[in-house]
């Protein structure tokens, strides 16, 4: 069954695709719509001052970025950056953010109607980050909840 | 109601709503905050009204004026904790806000709408304080209870409006609006006497049969509708009512015309682009300035002559595109400086004053945002002055002022950044009477005020909620303002500062970056990291060697200072201030110089300490992201040429996080060290430095064009001569010893070249070390070394330093580039000079007279203006100091050329101050030609000119006259 949905080249009206990627063990999703690009730019310029969520910033394109760091939003211990760490580009209000994962994992069609709520506490991830969740045979993708996320750096 | 200048309304109409348009939801905050009150939100509200009233009261917007006034005044007492913001206070505020909105946006019959009900209700918030203060109101009490009853009858209400016909849906979605709010309901007794006339406002238990009845009256009213499903999920800020609601329906039909924007056809040469289209072009050019640079490098690697040629071309291009995209954001600062005639006319009409207006440099162009944002605090300061400085005529005859009172507004460049002036001469500010204020308001402490300088108290008029007026007036109001011009304007990068004379006047400062796209900055590094420091921001860049930094660099607790010219001035180390990690790849930094970069905000000044200082660049300037907002040492990021980003200090940001960690006692003594430094020091710098171990000599810094650093290797002696190597050429080098008795020069690996320009040419003088920048003197001998070519010496940390005359230096070393001075110079003439000290006139007088012109000397204007007019001597020329007693060297000169007699007559002004506004100054009053003091050269090659022209009138007067006679 989920081999089929992800073999579908057509998404139907009553499905979205995700953007799956994991920081520590948890997989992670968000709509494909909201994610720019993906990129390998993770040497970022330090931000004196800032917040602790906040990585540093890159220069995307002769844009300005701040990334932030995923895994110390979560809550998560942040491993060291390694070859497969990716920083997800998303645009909040017109302003450039890119999100520190530690890989990128796969885009998915997910029929709505299978997005469920979540239990309360699935992965001791704070509730308030997580709008749904997508269970598959083997693994449960987490919809990140991206304006949480974005303001909790605020 | 028609205006005078249409669009000057039009801009307040768009200003306005812009500034109210959050006040809702500030309101709502406030109300949600109830006795726990934020200050800055309320004062934000504050602000905002506070602008409305005093525009509109320039406009003759009586009714806006009045409303706003009276919302002024309950969120005054909100902010003094007079009032609990509680929701029926909360209630009248917003719906009063509305109403003052609606008013704006038809602003041209604003004067019509009846605004009394409101602001008797509003004031009756004040007049009730003491009654109900932490006593609520029974009815609003009642009406809580009732709240949730309230929001049953909603839905009944939202499911019967459903039923009914489309008109009928209008009141029904008012109906629910209402019973929504219990706020509208809690606007105390006399609120429900009034709202009770109005459809829909009608007590909650009589909701079904209102309803009947509403609905049929709406039906025959013609206004646009809202479909009933909006109702459930009207949101409460809308909901409250609004005058369209509450007024009758000739007021509805009028509002029916709301938010369509006055259209005027106006045909115009240019078009208006929105700014964010120039911004984009902005960042654009930037961007392909950064291709450009990658481009130019690859060229340079490749050493291919086609690419290199392509390469340049793309580069002059791209420059100029640059240019004239940053030309597209500037505009004269008329455009803001137009307005003030009038304003000041109105005020004194209704303040019952006496004032003009004086405008000069109206054509200084300025970026388009930063325009607009210093409208405001102009505005502000403009009407401060007239309302606060300018005293009315009676007090001004008793102090025995004759002169006219006026205001005078002037934009100028000075260095790179925009200086407007706004001068009164009026009453000035009394400093005893601003820190009696400030004790009392609990801004400072009785010690405190003692110790502090006049200066700084009067910069205390900057400080939040500070007020001086006696009388509250609705011009310039309850000290809102002073803190808000200096927050707007450092936001923008820019610096004021002010200072006042009793009885005198007072003058405000305001110095401002010429654009905000790209800002000229230095680039630093410290740990590692590049940052870029605004020009604007720095005074001077400071390199300690390790040998002096125990000498030069000191500690008071724990804070470290620079002596600085015998000042001592805060140090901050940058790596410390950001808390950066320190970067393992750094040398130890006790062997290096320390780089240290004296920066100013407008109060204060101190040195950062960087790792390295690295080239001067133009900066494309990148907004911070939302999540960097609370960095306030950072202003914004640039990208550099390589792509690295490097972030741009907000030096008043960095100065406010420092200073709390300075000791509050040492900050003090400190700052009033700062602050002995006046804005304009009018003593000339010199630089003293040495050619041996022996002599130490100074040379004014005014005719220092730069000092080079070179190697020995690079300087040829070629006969007698010696030159130094440049990129453009050679360098002739003047041989010290050779014209005065000193010392011969002490060869060293790296020599220092002081290089001057003197008759067109450059010339440098060799200097082993530099010691010192430092300030001129007030006494300066004579007597001591008295030597052709030594203007005298003075004393510098307790050695003898020799103060040269590099002009006469050159003539006795170089005669053979000063014969044709001499050949033109046929006649004796004689030249009136007119200076009040002793020694800059004796010194000009000396050179002139080497120069082999009979040379008059007088002491001050006065004494000038009475040798011409005695006639003892026939003058050819004048030249004259500006700041002089009796009669200064501007009015001297107005009354020169403003007489019939000597309207002929040359004059050169002589300045320490190279500032295009003294500059300015003088050209207004006429004077021919303006030089910096001591630069002999400038000033011999000004006189000689003015000569040569005066004598070809006088012979082209003469010939014009023969033919006549003929």
């Amino acid at each position: 069954m989920v081999a089929m949905t992800q073999d579908r080249v057509c998404i139907g009206a009553d499905e979205v695709q995700l953007v799956t990627f994991y920081c520590g063990d948890v997989l992670l999703g968000l709509r494909i719509e909201q994610v720019q690009e993906i990129n390998r730019q993770t040497t970022v310029t330090p931000v004196p001052e800032a917040s602790e969520f906040v990585s540093g910033a890159i220069n995307l394109r002769g844009e300005l970025a701040t990334v932030i760091d995923l895994n110390k939003v979560l809550g998560l211990a942040r491993p060291s950056i390694t070859k497969k760490t990716r920083n997800v580009m998303v645009t909040q209000e017109k302003e450039l953010i890119g999100l520190l994962v530690d890989s990128v994992s796969d885009i998915i069609a997910v029929p709505v109607a299978d997005l469920v709520e979540s239990p309360a506490n699935v992965i001791g991830i704070d509730a308030r980050f997580f709008q749904k969740v997508y269970v598959t045979a083997d693994s449960i993708v987490v919809l990140l909840e991206l304006d949480e996320v974005i303001q909790q750096n605020e | 109601m028609s205006f005078d200048d249409p669009e000057i309304v039009q801009e307040f109409v768009e200003e306005s709503l812009h500034q109210l348009s959050d006040v809702e939801n500030q309101l709502l905050q406030i109300e949600e905050q109830g006795a726990d009150i934020d200050v800055d939100l309320v004062n934000t509200v504050f602000r905002a009204v506070h602008s409305v009233k005093g525009t509109a009261g320039f406009l003759g917007l009586e009714k806006i004026q009045s409303l706003a006034h009276a919302l002024e005044t309950v969120m005054n007492l909100i902010r003094n904790c007079e009032i609990v913001p509680t929701g029926d206070v909360v209630g009248t505020l917003l719906t009063a806000s509305d109403e003052l909105r609606e008013m704006i946006i038809n602003v041209e019959t604003s004067n019509d709408a009846d605004v009394q009900r409101r602001v008797d209700e509003l004031l009756g918030i004040v007049v009730e304080k003491t009654v109900l203060w932490d006593d609520p109101t029974p009815t609003s009490a009642a009406e809580n209870s009732e709240a949730t009853t309230e929001n049953e009858l909603a839905d009944t209400v939202a499911q019967l409006a459903s039923d009914l016909e489309h008109a009928t849906e209008v009141s029904a979605s008012q109906l629910c609006a209402e019973t929504k709010e219990p706020s509208a309901e809690r606007d105390g007794p006399a609120e429900c006497d009034a709202t009770a006339e109005c459809d829909g406002c009608v007590p909650p238990t009589e909701v079904t049969a209102a309803d009947q009845d509403t609905g049929a009256g709406a039906a025959a009213s013609p206004r646009s509708v809202t479909p009933a499903s909006n109702s459930t999920t009207v949101n409460p800020s809308t909901a409250s009512p609004s005058p369209v609601n509450s007024s009758s329906t000739t007021d509805s039909e009028k509002s029916n015309s709301t938010g369509k924007p006055i259209s005027r056809v106006v045909q115009e040469t240019s078009i208006r682009v929105p700014v964010s289209t120039l911004d984009q072009l902005m960042n654009l050019a930037g961007e392909l300035v950064l291709r450009r640079n990658s481009l130019i490098q690859l060229a340079s690697k490749r050493s291919d002559s086609e690419l290199d040629s392509v390469t340049a071309g793309i580069d002059q291009v791209t420059s100029s595109l640059q240019e004239a995209i940053m030309q597209t954001r500037m505009q004269p600062i008329n455009n803001v400086f137009s307005r003030f005639p009038r304003v000041v006319r109105d005020l004194c009409v209704k303040l019952g004053k006496q004032c003009d207006v004086e405008i000069n440099g109206k054509g200084v162009e300025v970026d388009k945002t930063i325009l607009e944002a210093i409208v405001d605090p102009l505005m502000h300061i403009v009407r401060n002055a007239v309302d606060h400085g300018i005293d009315p005529p009676a007090e001004r005859a008793a102090a025995g002022k004759t002169r006219p009172p006026v205001v005078d507004i002037s934009a100028y460049h000075q260095a790179g950044r925009v200086c407007i002036d706004v001068i009164d001469n009026g009453r000035g500010i009394d400093p005893a009477k601003i820190k009696e204020k400030a004790v009392v308001k609990g801004v400072l402490s009785a010690d405190e005020a003692d110790q502090m300088s006049d200066r700084d108290a009067i910069r205390l008029v900057f400080h939040p909620g500070f007020s001086t007026a006696e009388q509250v007036t609705d011009v310039s109001g309850r000290g809102v303002g002073m803190d808000v011009v200096r927050a707007n304007i450092e936001r923008l990068g820019g610096t004021v500062d002010i200072e006042s004379e009793v009885g005198e006047g007072t003058s405000i400062r305001i110095v401002l970056p010429l654009t905000l796209a790209i800002i000229p900055s230095l680039i630093v590094i410290s740990a590692g990291r590049r940052f870029a420091i605004p020009q604007i921001n720095i005074l001077e860049l400071v390199r300690i060697s390790p040998y002096d930094q125990g000498k030069r660099i000191g500690k008071v607790k724990n804070s470290q200072v620079l002596r600085l010219r015998g000042e001592l001035l805060p140090l901050v180390r940058l790596s410390d201030a950001l808390e950066q990690p320190s970067d393992p790849d750094e040398p130890d930094s006790a062997a290096k110089p320390t780089s240290i970069v004296v920066v100013e905000t407008g109060v204060c000044q101190f040195g950062v300490i960087v790792d390295e200082l690295r080239d001067s660049e133009e900066i494309v300037v990148k907004p911070l992201g939302q999540h960097l907002k609370e960095c306030r040492s950072l202003d914004g990021a640039t990208i550099l040429g390589d792509g690295q980003i490097a972030w741009i200090l907000n030096v008043a940001g960095l100065a406010e996080k420092c200073r709390m960690k300075l000791a509050q006692e040492e900050a003090s003594r400190l700052a009033e060290s700062v602050s002995k430094r006046r804005i304009d020091d009018v003593r000339q710098r010199i630089v003293v430095f040495s050619n041996n171990a022996n002599d130490r000599l100074a040379v004014p810094m005014d005719v220092v064009v730069r000092i080079d650093r070179i190697r020995l290797e690079d300087v040829e002696v070629v006969g007698t001569q010696s030159y130094v190597r440049t990129a453009d050429g050679t360098l002739p080098i003047l041989e010290l010893s050779n014209a005065i008795a000193c010392n011969a020069f002490e060869w060293q690996s790296r020599i220092n070249v002081v290089v001057f320009e003197i008759g067109g040419r450059e010339v440098g003088l060799l200097a082993n070390t530099i010691h010192d920048i430092t300030k001129l003197p007030e006494t300066i001998d004579e007597m001591t070394f008295c030597q052709d070519g030594v203007i005298g010496s003075i004393v510098e940390n307790k050695l003898p330093v020799r103060l040269l005359d590099i002009y006469r230096i050159t003539r006795i070393l170089e005669p053979s580039w000063f014969e044709n001075y001499r050949a033109t110079q046929n006649c004796r003439k004689t030249v009136l000079v007119v200076e009040d000290s002793d020694f800059f006139r004796r010194q000009v007088c000396k050179t002139l007279r080497q120069d082999g012109f009979t040379v008059v000397g007088a002491r001050d204007g006065q004494e000038a203006w009475d040798l011409l007019r005695s006639q003892a001597h026939e003058f050819s020329l004048v030249v004259t100091d500006v700041e002089m007693p009796n009669l200064n060297g501007l009015e001297l000169c107005r009354l020169i050329k403003q007489s019939d007699e000597f309207g002929q007559l040359p004059v050169i002004m002589l300045t320490s101050l190279g500032s295009d506004k003294s500059i300015q100054l003088g050209v207004e009053v006429g004077a021919d030609e303006y030089h910096v003091k001591m630069n002999q050269d400038q000033l011999l090659t000004g006189v000689r000119r003015l000569l040569a022209r005066s004598s070809e009138q006088n012979r082209e007067s003469c010939e014009s006259q023969q033919l006549v006679e003929v």
